[in-house]
């Protein structure tokens, strides 16, 4: 479907911005006094910039029954999997380069340091399992390990936080977004939930269930739905991103206008792509 | 923006460089007591050279006017060191007013410095001082006088950070009085041969190199003599996590992350972080019979 790889494409296109980015400006010497520290700094921003961008389109397609964002969700996963291990990478072979037993009394003696390892560990289970082969052979198992996403951005988040010598309001912003997208989440579940189940019985025999159920006419469920109940759900898929983009956009500062330039056209684009 | 940051760099490069007398020469007669021959590019007693000018007026934690660490150089335009007085009160028998040129009579030596952050990064800083010890001289301390307390100038209107509220200013430091008149410590008013830069805490500032950095208080306003241990900035604000004494250990960790590494900035890869800074020869009697994890 050609609207499912314009998704791709951006998704790809924003995925790799970043390390490009970074890249080019350590090339240059543009990281300023501290490179190292800076790329390490950046890979872990970007590493949970991209696991909460990865909570949003399910978070989306509940609010808006509009399930075209959860095509990229995998990959968006993926890139925030790619950050945290070149984040994990940079550490030990630049930071560290290679001094082992420094590196091994650090994460002995740092809890900031472990959490962050912790939340890595729980990912790596999840980008083994993100290929289609495993969502098929999972089934509705697939969905149940890919929770494990919510603890891991929380244990992020507090790695995060706790790598400065005092409360950081970009960290306090996170909680919030995710706080705000979560329930907003919650309270549109049952909801989404019946409306799928009307869904079901109206396309008699239609699509396979769960996750990967992509591409389902969006007109078509809509048009099930009051316009007012819908109207309320956009303004709330609008609300929660616009949150989640802005907190982002402050939080993820430095290296980011070309980048930022790539993510608002991409958010055109998918506008697009919607209507 | 990287044209500039080259030329400052070319320009640090050039002032420390011998194949350029001239230059050089010119810098160290302007300071007062240009008598000593310091050696260029400056290291210190352990062979360890200098940060680069450069790295060392780009990356600050001078939290007055922003906590990010590239952002105090692209803020200091706003501040005006001069003119300034210090005052030096308390428990002592003559209190004074110090000007900066009343300063430079103490005399101006160089000091080359490492310095090590609480955060695990570290440079090596060529100072223009003279010991804190000299001053305290002058002022006469009262035998009841235990403790010295720093405050850095409050100035919302000029230091972006000060003007919102999320930390309580001014910001403060102490020292134990036999801390204060170590010669290690240092009244700083220069580096690199030059005046302070303001993101350095210009026009005066402290400099104790064998604790961490945010113990070095910058821009400094009033010191003053006094009984009782005072609470500085960072004790106020996380007393679990930054102790009155902030000794650099690299086997006592800060409840977060380890203290036994460091990286110095400009340099590949990590240090073993040394025993009080690697002065432990100049100030470990002082603590003696110290529980060093308690007295953090």
């Amino acid at each position: 479907m050609h609207k499912d790889k314009r998704v791709l494409l951006v998704t790809h296109t924003v995925g790799l911005a970043p390390a490009v980015t970074l890249g080019i400006l350590h090339a240059r010497g543009a990281l300023g006094a501290d490179p190292v520290g800076a790329l390490v700094r950046a890979s872990g921003r970007w590493a949970l910039t991209f696991l909460m961008i990865s909570l949003l389109p399910s978070a989306v397609s509940v609010l808006t029954g509009w399930k075209g964002m959860l095509r990229a969700r995998r990959w968006l996963g993926l890139y925030g999997f790619g950050y945290a291990l070149a984040h994990l990478a940079l550490l030990v072979g630049l930071d560290y380069a290679f001094r082992m037993d420094l590196f091994w009394r650090a994460l002995r003696e740092g809890p900031a340091m472990w959490v962050g390892l912790f939340a890595l560990a729980l990912l790596l289970p999840l980008a083994f399992t993100s290929t289609d082969g495993w969502v098929r052979r999972l089934g509705p198992d697939w969905k149940r390990l890919h929770r494990l996403v919510y603890p891991a951005v929380v244990l992020a988040i507090i790695h995060y936080a706790a790598v400065f010598k005092e409360l950081r309001p970009g960290p306090v912003l996170l909680v919030i977004v995710l706080v705000v997208l979560e329930t907003a989440r919650a309270v549109a579940e049952p909801r989404a939930r019946a409306r799928r189940r009307r869904h079901r019985l109206d396309v008699k025999g239609g699509r396979a269930r769960g996750a990967m159920s992509v591409g389902v006419g969006g007109s078509r469920a809509r048009s099930l739905k009051s316009p007012r109940y819908q109207r309320v759900r956009m303004r709330w898929a609008f609300v929660t991103s616009l949150l989640l983009l802005s907190t982002l956009l402050y939080f993820v500062s430095l290296e980011t206008w070309a980048y930022w330039a790539l993510l608002l056209t991409a958010v055109f684009v998918g506008w697009w792509i919607k209507v | 923006m990287v044209g500039i940051g080259a030329l400052a760099a070319g320009a640090a490069l050039a002032a420390c460089d011998e194949s350029l007398p001239s230059e050089g020469a010119t810098a160290r007669e302007t300071e007062p007591n240009a008598a000593k021959p310091a050696p260029t590019p400056a290291s210190d007693e352990l062979g360890n050279q200098a940060t680069e000018y450069s790295a060392a007026t780009t990356f600050n934690n001078y939290y007055e006017f922003t906590t990010s660490k590239e952002g105090v150089a692209r803020l200091a335009y706003q501040f005006e060191p001069s003119p300034w007085s210090l005052q030096v009160g308390g428990l002592v028998e003559k209190p004074a007013v110090f000007t900066p040129d009343d300063l430079a009579a103490f005399g101006q030596e160089e000091r080359v410095y490492r310095m090590r952050c609480v955060e695990g990064w570290s440079m090596v800083i060529p100072w223009l001082g003279f010991p804190l010890a000299r001053l305290l001289e002058r002022v006469e301390p009262a035998s009841e006088a235990k403790f010295v307390r720093f405050e850095t100038v409050y100035r919302p209107e000029q230091m972006d950070e000060q003007s919102r509220g999320r930390f309580e200013w001014p910001y403060v430091e102490g020292l134990r009085i036999d801390e204060a008149r170590n010669d290690l410590t240092l009244l700083a008013s220069g580096m690199y041969g030059k005046a302070l830069p303001v993101q350095n805490g210009a026009p005066v500032r402290l400099v104790v190199p064998w604790k961490y950095g945010f113990k070095s208080i910058k821009s400094v306003v009033s010191i003053e003599l006094v009984a009782d241990q005072p609470t500085t900035f960072w004790m106020a604000l996380a007393p679990d996590e930054y102790g009155f004494y902030a000794n650099v250990n690299p086997d006592v960790p800060h409840p977060r992350w380890s203290q036994a590494s460091e990286r110095r900035i400009g340099e590949p890869g990590r240090r073993d972080t040394l025993m009080f800074n690697g002065y432990a020869d100049q100030v470990a009697t002082m603590y003696a019979g110290m529980d060093l994890a308690v007295y953090y």
